[in-house]
């Protein structure tokens, strides 16, 4: 073998052991679409839920055992904010796969491609937050993407899901475009030498006065590209639409993992890739941040469905997330994670409810929740708990995460945003508060006979509780959440 | 901004040698109209309905399947130029690649996607 042959194959062979996890789900999930699907009769393919979630599990215990290094030509990297955040995504992949079983029963759409297209939009999400290079972060963002628009048109039957999944594809194939551009545009600002996030971070500063046009634009089309997959205002109108026409657990999905993915691209880029030059980015992403959590609030008063409710409260809450990629230092970027895990905990909960409810996929207006505490106080209470805890009321887990990222961002001196945070939270308690009023004091709709949603079974069950009994205590397990937040770090 | 004088030489010629040959052969060739010259082609079949319909869903099924195995091949060529070169890594990536393919056409064909009616 000559030296070059050698030099990458060495480079192969040492760099596997990064990515152990995306092997093994990649694999898992081809075997699974053929030959093994061969094998399941039609009527018994919701046993794929269940198989998933063990190739989940293992593929978190993969991660975990995945020693922190630096492979692919500095490509691809583990460390603690990789690890951190591919932990995240798993666990929100698992929930999603939980409480997907029994509704897709009911709607008798059960395939192994659904559980499959989960599976290799988490190689991308995976690879997304370990990302050290912009051709990494491309890729790895079209592999998650392409995998959702397909799932967002699952119901492909209903015309609705199809609209979604069409101007959710059609929209992001244009931002990836932006983003793309972007990049190419960084790439001839420093010379076309690199797109590592660590050379670049080097040459962006030292780029001649004739670049620096270049390097503007470039930074912030990449901006708008990230902007978009995280659905911040003015990038979020595909958003409601979407969320609305996908399957309910597939929309509790797309709120938390591919969220916590760009988050996790956000912030590497970002923090380290174009730290350099933030004063080219601060005030454009400033502006983002607050647009998103006033129009996000605002709008969300307005809102008829609970699943567009919790669309726009989304976006609210990716305006505070923002706040962290702003303060730029690791300690931000660990805020964060503690906020996507808050969140991953409370907007399970709440898609849950909401999934009961729904039932064969008809009733998710909030006129629905009418006198629910009559009919079945405790998911009224649990409903009550995660809509308390995503308006940030103590001593709810919900609180705990945005006291953390809040006080970070003061000591950042972003004085300004945080105290456009905490009015729009006031106003996000009002429509939050507005759904707990059409529980708890609102005679229950005249159901008819036998409409009773059928959704509910011991998977469904345990996810309310355990989620609500994580949203109540979850601020118990403080020291050790911050313990092992203080691990979140890049090197 | 030098270097592309030839480029502007092309584009020019590119842009002037159909002006000048249409404008020729208007000029150089009789003018008889009819009702025949008008249609879409003057020679061969004559249109039934218009190019715009809908066809059949397999159509692009088919297009899209020739596009991947014609990607393939696409990377199958510099491979095989470079194999003594790329030694066993050429062969092992190009195996996962091969690997990766054969099990998605495993997958359109049990789902028939390869059967025409």
């Amino acid at each position: 073998m000559n030296g070059f042959a050698a030099g990458l194959w060495e480079s192969l062979v040492s760099g596997s052991k990064l990515i152990w996890p995306q092997i093994f789900l990649t694999f898992a999930a081809t075997v699974m679409l053929w030959p093994a699907d061969l094998f399941v009769e039609k009527a018994r393919k919701h046993v794929w839920a269940p198989i998933t979630m063990v190739i989940l599990a293992l593929t978190g215990a993969l991660i975990y055992l995945t020693e922190p290094g630096v492979g692919f030509s500095d490509m691809y990297k583990v460390d603690g904010l990789t690890k951190g955040f591919q932990a995240l995504i798993v666990l929100a992949a698992f929930l999603a796969v939980m409480l997907s079983q029994k509704l897709l029963d009911a709607l008798r759409e059960q395939t192994v491609e659904y559980y499959a297209l989960i599976l290799f939009s988490l190689v991308g999400m995976l690879t997304l937050v370990g990302a050290t290079d912009l051709m990494t972060v491309y890729f790895s963002i079209e592999l998650m993407a392409i995998c959702i628009y397909i799932l967002v048109a699952y119901l492909r039957d209903q015309n609705r899901g199809v609209e979604a999944g069409l101007k959710y594809f059609l929209l992001g194939a244009f931002s990836s475009g932006i983003l793309l551009y972007g990049m190419s545009l960084v790439f001839a600002a420093v010379g076309g030498v690199t797109t590592n996030l660590a050379e670049l971070n080097r040459l962006l500063p030292v780029v001649p006065q004739s670049s620096s046009l270049l390097v503007f634009s470039g930074v912030l089309m990449v901006l708008v590209g990230l902007c978009f997959k995280v659905a911040a205002v003015p990038f979020h109108m595909w958003s409601p639409d979407a969320y609305e026409g996908a399957p309910t657990p597939i929309t509790a999905f797309m709120a938390t993992a591919p969220k916590a993915a760009a988050m996790g691209a956000f912030l590497r880029v970002f923090g380290t890739g174009f730290a350099g030059v933030s004063s080219d980015w601060m005030l454009p992403l400033s502006y983002v941040a607050g647009a998103s959590m006033i129009l996000g609030n605002i709008a969300a008063v307005r809102q008829q469905t609970m699943k567009r409710l919790l669309a726009y409260s989304s976006i609210a809450h990716a305006g505070y997330m923002l706040l962290g990629v702003l303060g730029k230092g690791v300690d931000n970027a660990q805020a964060v994670w503690l906020y996507l895990l808050t969140y991953l905990v409370m907007n399970t909960g709440a898609f849950a409810v909401v999934i009961i409810l729904q039932g064969k996929g008809e009733g998710e207006r909030i006129d629905d929740f009418r006198g629910l505490a009559k009919r079945r106080p405790f998911l009224a209470f649990a409903m009550m708990m995660f809509l308390l805890s995503l308006a940030g009321i103590p001593p709810l887990v919900g609180f705990f995460g945005k006291f953390y990222l809040f006080k970070l961002a003061v000591e950042s001196g972003l004085t300004t945003l945080v105290v456009i945070a905490l009015v729009t939270s006031a106003i996000s308690a009002f429509y939050y508060l507005g759904v707990v009023n059409q529980m708890y004091f609102k005679e229950p709709a005249d159901l008819p006979e036998g409409a009773e949603p059928e959704v509910l079974s011991t998977g469904m069950t345990l996810i309310v509780g355990v989620t609500c009994v994580l949203t109540l205590v979850g601020t118990l397990a403080g020291p050790w959440l911050v313990n092992t937040m203080f691990r979140i770090t890049w090197i | 901004m030098q270097g592309y004088a030839p480029i502007l030489l092309l584009l020019m010629i590119a842009v002037s040698l159909p002006v000048l040959v249409w404008t020729l052969s208007r000029l150089l060739r009789p003018d008889f109209y009819s009702k025949a010259k008008y249609s879409t082609y003057e020679c061969g079949i004559t249109p039934v309905t218009e190019a715009r319909e809908k066809f059949n869903v397999r159509y692009y099924l088919i297009a899209v399947m020739f596009l991947v195995f014609d990607v393939e091949s696409v990377f199958l060529f510099p491979w095989a130029l470079q194999m003594k070169e790329l030694a066993l890594f050429g062969l092992v990536e190009m195996g996962i690649f091969l690997f990766l393919l054969l099990f998605g056409y495993g997958y359109i064909w049990s789902k028939g996607a390869l059967t025409w009616e």
